[in-house]
C-alpha cells in the first residue's frame, strides 16, 4: 500500500490559480502512484504513459475543481479511472490492439514486473478476475483509499464497493489457491 | 489463506515512472497555456504583413514601380547615400509604427515559440 500524505494546502490554492510550480510539485507527487494504478489495468507500458500523461493534463485544465479543503488524491484518481476505462473503451471500439501491442503487453508486464513467484502470479490472477472488483481491489490496496473514498470515486454504495472488495478477494482466492494451499 | 491474499495485495509491486514522462506533461500544459498568446501573436503577425503589403502596393502603384525599379537599378552602387535615401524612401512607404508593429509581432511571436521549446523544470 502506497501512503502518499496529503499536500499542503497553500499549495492547491496556488495549483487552483494556474501556478505551475505548484502543479508541477501535484504531478511530482502523484505520478508514480497513478503511472502504477493503469499499468495494473492496461498492463501496456506505453497506454499506461498516455492515460497518465492525459489525466494530469486533465487535471490541469480542470484546475479551477480543485477543493483545497479535499484530498486531492481522491478527485485525481476518479479522472484517472475515467481517463484509463475511457481508453479501453475507445481501444475496443476501434478494435486497435496490434500484434506487436499485444507482445508487448506481455513481455513489458513482465519486465516491468520481475519479481518471481508469487507476485507475478497475483499479477496475473488479477488480470482474470472482474474488471470491476479489480479496480475495487487496487484502489484499496494498491493506493491505499478508505471505502468512502472508493465510493465516490467509482460513484457506487459504499457497500457495493465492500462486496466488490470481498468477491475480488474471493476470486482471487480461487485463481490462487494451487499456490497459497 | 485470507491474510496470505492481504499481504500479496499489500504489496504489489511498485515500478518507476518512465523517463521524460513528467517532462512531457509539463511541455504539453506549458504549450497549451500558451496557445492562445501564440494563436493571437501569429494573427497579429500576418495582419501586419497583409497591412505592409497593402500599403506597398498602393505606395508603389502611385510611384509607377516599373520606373522606380529602373531608377534603382541605373543607381544600383552601394554608397551610404544610396542606402540612407532607401531608408529613408522605405519609411515614406510604410508607415513606421506599422513595421514596429510587425518587429514585436515577429518578436513575441519568437519569444512564445522559445519558452515553448525550453521550458525550465524548477522545482518548489
Amino acid at each position: 500500500m502506497q501512503n502518499l500524505g496529503n499536500i499542503d494546502q497553500n499549495i492547491l490554492i496556488r495549483a487552483r490559480a494556474g501556478d505551475l510550480e505548484a502543479f508541477e510539485y501535484i504531478l511530482s507527487f502523484y505520478e508514480k502512484a497513478v503511472y502504477n494504478y493503469c499499468l495494473r489495468i492496461l498492463k501496456n507500458s506505453q497506454n499506461a504513459k498516455d492515460v497518465t500523461q492525459e489525466t494530469f493534463i486533465k487535471v490541469y485544465m480542470h484546475r479551477k475543481e480543485i477543493d483545497p479543503e479535499k484530498n486531492i488524491k481522491t478527485w485525481i484518481f476518479t479522472i484517472a479511472t475515467n481517463t484509463t476505462y475511457d481508453f479501453l473503451r475507445s481501444k475496443k471500439r476501434k478494435n486497435e490492439i496490434s500484434l506487436d501491442e499485444k507482445n508487448e503487453t506481455i513481455s513489458g508486464f513482465e519486465a516491468y514486473y520481475p519479481q518471481e513467484g508469487l507476485v507475478s502470479d497475483v499479477d496475473e490472477a488479477l488480470d482474470k478476475i472482474n474488471p470491476e472488483y479489480k479496480k475495487a481491489l487496487l484502489l484499496f490496496y494498491q493506493q491505499g483509499f478508505q471505502y468512502q473514498e472508493i465510493a465516490e470515486m467509482l460513484e457506487m454504495p459504499i457497500n457495493t464497493v465492500k462486496t466488490h472488495i470481498g468477491r475480488g478477494k474471493e476470486e482471487l482466492k480461487e485463481k490462487l489457491k494451487n499456490y497459497l494451499s | 489463506m485470507e491474510d496470505k491474499i492481504d499481504e500479496q495485495l499489500n504489496n504489489l509491486s511498485v515500478t518507476e515512472v518512465p523517463i521524460g514522462m513528467h517532462h512531457s506533461v509539463m511541455r504539453e500544459i506549458h504549450s497549451r497555456r500558451l496557445r492562445p498568446a501564440l494563436i493571437v501573436s501569429f494573427i497579429l503577425l500576418a495582419f501586419n504583413f497583409l497591412i505592409i503589403a497593402w500599403r506597398i502596393n498602393a505606395k508603389l502603384i502611385d510611384a509607377e514601380f516599373i520606373d522606380m525599379a529602373q531608377d534603382f537599378l541605373d543607381v544600383f552602387s552601394f554608397n551610404f547615400s544610396y542606402i540612407s535615401t532607401m531608408w529613408g524612401s522605405f519609411f515614406e512607404i510604410i508607415s513606421p509604427v506599422f513595421f514596429l508593429s510587425a518587429v514585436l509581432s515577429l518578436m513575441g511571436a519568437i519569444y512564445i515559440g522559445k519558452e515553448i521549446s525550453f521550458h525550465q523544470f524548477r522545482k518548489i
